[in-house]
């Protein structure tokens, strides 16, 4: 039943995908935008431009992921995966410190990489490539070794950066395999208990100030210059906005410094004073569409290296603005996780772009008479 | 590429259905998160984010001056630069270098901080006053360092060098967080101003103005951006008291280096003429602020410097009580004509022996003779003709045992005593002695020196009480329109019986009295002295200590046919009322020589009346 498609059907501009395309953009514009209304003026103006730069960037490797066949990038996958692992262990031997971590691995022309980031970008195809290849039948043990492998070797390398965020955050990329997994109950329960008797040891790996943004999460306004700072910023930031918002570049939380990285991590918070509820709530549709979207994408798959890509991208997209937006409405602590697209940050977005062309490529690929 | 075996696409579509169904739960969430933020709760987080961009600094207001009677001041706002915190956008660790470049302690700058932090309404709290300049230099050097430190022109209350009537004018000093709760201060800052006694207390209100304030748009650093809103303050108003500055300075005089209390009054009207109480306090510390050591200095002091004894010491009121007594043998047809007693300087009463203060006796006195040479013998035998409740009752009417309701705070209300009194207070009937010991102003009867001279005053004016006060009444209804004036108390006494004390009274100054002392030339005045026991006499002879020395008395008033001004002269522990005598005499001196050059600088003013001596 199945027929091959043949190379020059799915490089065709009507075989695109606009509607996934259209809500890419239309984030990546919000995003950029947001970048400049929380920057202009300050000593982070430069951001406005750099982050263009690396949308570009981004644009490009969304190209190329959705051009290239994605059964090549899933076959080479291992060598991504050696290749980033060895970039984590560059970054812990010889990157400098910046606020007591190691996140950034210089490179030419000024700029520096997050390897963290495109780990995650391997992860997806790593991961679809063993699941693939042990689960003909249930899930073998020995594919679930090669699995937990894949996934916790570079998020004990993360966490040793340390960046608990960018860690947990390699997590749901596993969690998603061994759901669409067949596997026994046994096999299940085992991984859970190992998983809840390591958990005071990884609170016990915790820094100090891992713990007080848990613990600063559970009561902001107990120490409002210290740990909850940030939250409780944000949450004035959000709330001020109310329905229709302060207006572009019209924020007093964001423009007068209030809220701290008004366009990193907290980019939300202050789109959320300028824009108010509704641009919330559209930014938040909009996300919504392009996850359904991803879904329906791995739903349609023509294969199940092209489902487990999907399925993968669509929960770490989920992972990462649940997370984030949860931060900022004030619902979960505070972990250093970007909003995808719209926070500044290179790495992220060149990631994510290249995550989101790979599910392009996917969708290209699933027309199958 | 292959599905795998077991894994049916059918089965797939169910987790990813799962999937869907998980994310669109979590979407909902946290739509539901922000409609909670923004849209239920956005005014509470506008009111914060406003609170975070405007630093409200106070203006403070200048208090209003305290003037005499003639206007010069008694008490006067001067402009000092005070450095503000702003307690928002500092921190804890920043607190050691801020104090150590004021000169502050730490713990009570963080300790007032926090307090400030719990208390206040507003972020901004007066670090200190009054700056130094090597304060200045610290905070003009370290600007950019300290950003949450604003200075201010902060208004500062000052009394003159050489304070007069410390204790009418009182102090102001810094709202205690105990008045902080009380309704009249609720709207007070922590920090704030107040009034602390005297006339600065009662009227507060009037003489404080009210703070305006200046509202900058500052950053997450503190950095003032623009000014957004400017609320100038509003200048207290000032008060002219009725206190006349000469009189005044006369009665501190006398009492200088003495325990004692000078009040004079306008008997006509109720106004006070001079409030004198010693030892004084220095009111300007009460601004500076005390150490501990000095705090408990005055405090402790045995000597009182605080009370003010004109209106909070109680006193037994000794023979300047006869003449009410007198009215009350006049009134019951006791001691008319004819009633005259002889005195052997003592008298046998209940099985005990009640001694005049003569102890050779004064003879055959009657009523007139005896109010002159102060016969205790006449007025045991009257009382205990009259009984308790009569003599209670006329000391009631004459104002006693009642607070003045004079417009200063913490007056005391002196003590009456009656048989119910006595039953109630120590559970033991009223014994008939206690009668005899009453009728000379002694045993549980005490007034306060205000209470003397109101109820001579009132005497005087032929039954006519006036409320003593230190604020006009046209002032007054400037302060409250609502406020009217209060009426006088009336109770009209015979004129014979009126002009029978009267006599009684000038004979005390003029017809060889115990109050010869205070005779002024050319000035009828009247009087009575009094001698009150503080213990036994027997007690006193034998412990020979000063506190338990006889207080002094003298009451007296001039010209005696219209009285224009009633003076009340105290000395604790003064042993003998021709001090007193002589503490009064100076003050009604003092009065009629400036009444005199008034009225011949005056030539069209009012006719002066005839001061003959009367007969």
């Amino acid at each position: 039943m199945r027929v091959r498609a043949g190379q020059g059907r799915y490089g065709r501009l009507k075989d695109m995908d606009w509607i996934m395309c259209g809500l890419v953009l239309a984030i990546s514009v919000a995003g950029l935008v947001q970048v400049y209304s929380a920057t202009v003026n300050t000593r982070f103006q430069h951001a406005f431009a750099s982050h263009a730069w690396w949308l570009l960037l981004g644009g490009v490797m969304f190209w190329i992921a959705s051009r290239l066949d994605y059964h090549i990038s899933v076959s080479v996958s291992p060598l991504l995966w050696i290749a980033g692992v060895l970039g984590l262990i560059a970054v812990l031997l010889f990157a400098e410190p910046v606020n007591g971590a190691r996140r950034w691995l210089p490179v030419p022309f000024g700029f520096s990489l997050q390897p963290s980031e495109f780990l995650k970008v391997v992860l997806v195809l790593v991961v679809t490539k063993y699941w693939t290849e042990h689960s003909t039948k249930a899930l073998s043990p020995r594919g679930l070794a090669i699995l937990a492998t894949a996934v916790l070797v570079p998020f004990v390398l993360v966490v040793l950066q340390p960046d608990l965020g960018t860690a947990l955050s390699m997590l749901p990329v596993l969690g998603m395999a061994l759901f669409l997994s067949t596997i026994r109950r046994k096999l299940l329960i085992a991984v859970c208990v190992v998983g809840v008797l390591l958990s005071p040891v990884g609170w016990s790996m915790l820094k100090p100030y891992q713990k007080d943004r848990i613990t600063g999460f559970m009561d902001p306004d107990k120490s409002p210059l210290d740990a909850g700072y940030q939250i409780l910023q944000s949450k004035i930031a959000v709330g001020s906005g109310g329905i229709w918002g302060q207006g572009f570049v019209q924020g007093s939380q964001t423009q007068l410094r209030f809220l701290p990285t008004p366009h990193t991590d907290f980019i939300l918070a202050a789109f959320a004073e300028e824009r108010g509820f509704v641009g919330v709530a559209v930014v938040l549709a909009l996300y919504y569409a392009l996850l359904m979207r991803i879904v329906q994408t791995g739903n349609l798959a023509t294969d199940a290296a092209g489902m487990l890509i999907s399925m993968t991208v669509a929960v770490l997209l989920l992972f990462h603005v649940v997370v984030n937006v949860g931060m900022v409405a004030h619902k979960l602590p505070v972990t250093g996780l970007p909003l995808p697209l719209m926070s500044y940050g290179g790495s992220n977005l060149v990631a994510f772009l290249a995550m989101l062309g790979l599910v392009h490529n996917v969708r290209q690929r699933r027309i199958v008479n | 590429m292959n599905w795998p075996q077991k894994l049916r696409r059918r089965s797939l579509s169910v987790r990813i259905t799962q999937f869907r169904f998980v994310s669109t739960v979590l979407f909902a969430l946290l739509l539901v998160a922000f409609w909670e933020i923004q849209v239920v709760n956005s005014d509470f987080y506008r009111k914060q984010a406003r609170e975070n961009r405007i630093s409200t600094i106070p203006i403070p207001a200048a208090r209003g001056n305290i003037m005499a009677r003639d206007g010069r001041v008694l008490a006067q706002s001067r402009i000092a630069l005070s450095a503000m915190i702003d307690i928002s956008h500092t921190s804890p660790e920043r607190l050691p270098r801020i104090a150590h470049g004021l000169g502050l302690d730490p713990g009570i700058l963080e300790m007032r901080l926090n307090e400030a932090s719990q208390y206040s309404r507003s972020n901004h709290f007066v670090l200190k006053e009054n700056l130094s300049p090597a304060d200045l230099a610290f905070l003009h050097a370290r600007r950019s360092e300290f950003r949450e430190i604003d200075l201010i022109r902060g208004m500062r209350r000052q009394y003159p060098e050489t304070a007069v009537s410390v204790h009418t004018i009182g102090y102001v000093g810094e709202v205690s967080k105990h008045e902080l709760n009380q309704r009249e201060y609720l709207l007070h800052d922590y920090g704030a101003e107040i009034g602390k006694s005297g006339v600065e207390r009662q009227y507060d209100r009037w003489l404080a103005g009210e703070n305006g304030s200046l509202e900058h748009l500052v950053d997450s650093l503190g950095r003032q951006l623009v000014t957004v809103r400017r609320v100038e303050s509003i200048p207290g108003n000032d008060l002219t008291l009725t206190i006349d500055l000469d009189l005044q300075s006369v009665a501190e005089l006398g009492l200088e280096g003495r325990k004692g209390a000078v009040v004079a009054l306008d008997p006509r009207n109720g106004e006070i003429l001079a409030l004198a109480s010693a030892p004084a306090f220095a009111p300007n510390k009460f601004v500076e602020g005390f150490s501990t050591d000095e705090w408990f200095a005055l405090d402790g002091d045995p000597r009182k410097p605080m009370l003010n004894r004109v209106i909070q010491g109680t006193y037994a009121m000794g023979s300047v009580f006869k003449p009410i007594h007198g009215l009350a043998g006049l009134e019951s047809r006791h001691a008319g004509a004819g009633s005259s007693v002889h005195c052997a300087g003592g008298m046998q009463f209940g099985g005990r022996y009640f001694g005049c203060h003569k102890r050779d006796g004064h003879g055959l006195v009657d009523l007139r003779r005896a109010i002159a040479v102060s016969c205790d013998v006449y007025f045991y035998r009257l009382g205990h003709q009259l009984g308790v409740e009569t003599l209670a009752g006329y000391a009631r009417m004459a104002g006693l045992g009642a607070r003045t309701r004079v417009d200063l705070p913490d007056e005391a209300s002196g003590l009456v005593p009656s048989i119910r009194w006595k039953i109630r207070n120590t559970l033991r009937p009223w014994h008939p002695g206690e009668t005899i010991v009453l009728a000379i102003g002694q045993g549980a009867m005490s007034v306060t020196p205000l209470q003397a001279a109101h109820a001579i005053g009132g005497l005087a004016m032929g039954g006519v009480w006036h409320r003593p006060h230190l604020v006009t009444h046209k002032q007054l209804s400037l302060i409250d329109p609502a406020a009217r004036p209060v009426p006088p108390r009336v109770r009209p006494i015979d004129p014979e019986h009126f002009e029978a004390l009267r006599q009684a009274m000038f004979d005390v100054v003029n017809g060889g009295g115990t109050g010869g002392q205070a005779r002024v030339r050319g000035l009828e005045v009247c009087g009575k002295t009094g001698t009150s026991q503080r213990v036994s006499n027997s007690l006193r002879l034998a412990a020979q200590r000063e506190e338990f020395e006889d207080d002094a008395w003298f009451v007296g008033f001039a010209p005696c046919r219209s009285p224009q001004i009633v003076v009340a002269g105290l000395l604790e522990n003064g042993r003998k009322s021709s001090y007193a005598a002589a503490l009064v005499r100076d003050v009604i001196q003092v009065w009629h020589v400036n009444r005199s050059r008034r009225h011949t600088s005056e030539p069209d003013g009012a006719p002066t009346r005839s001061e003959g001596i009367a007969g």
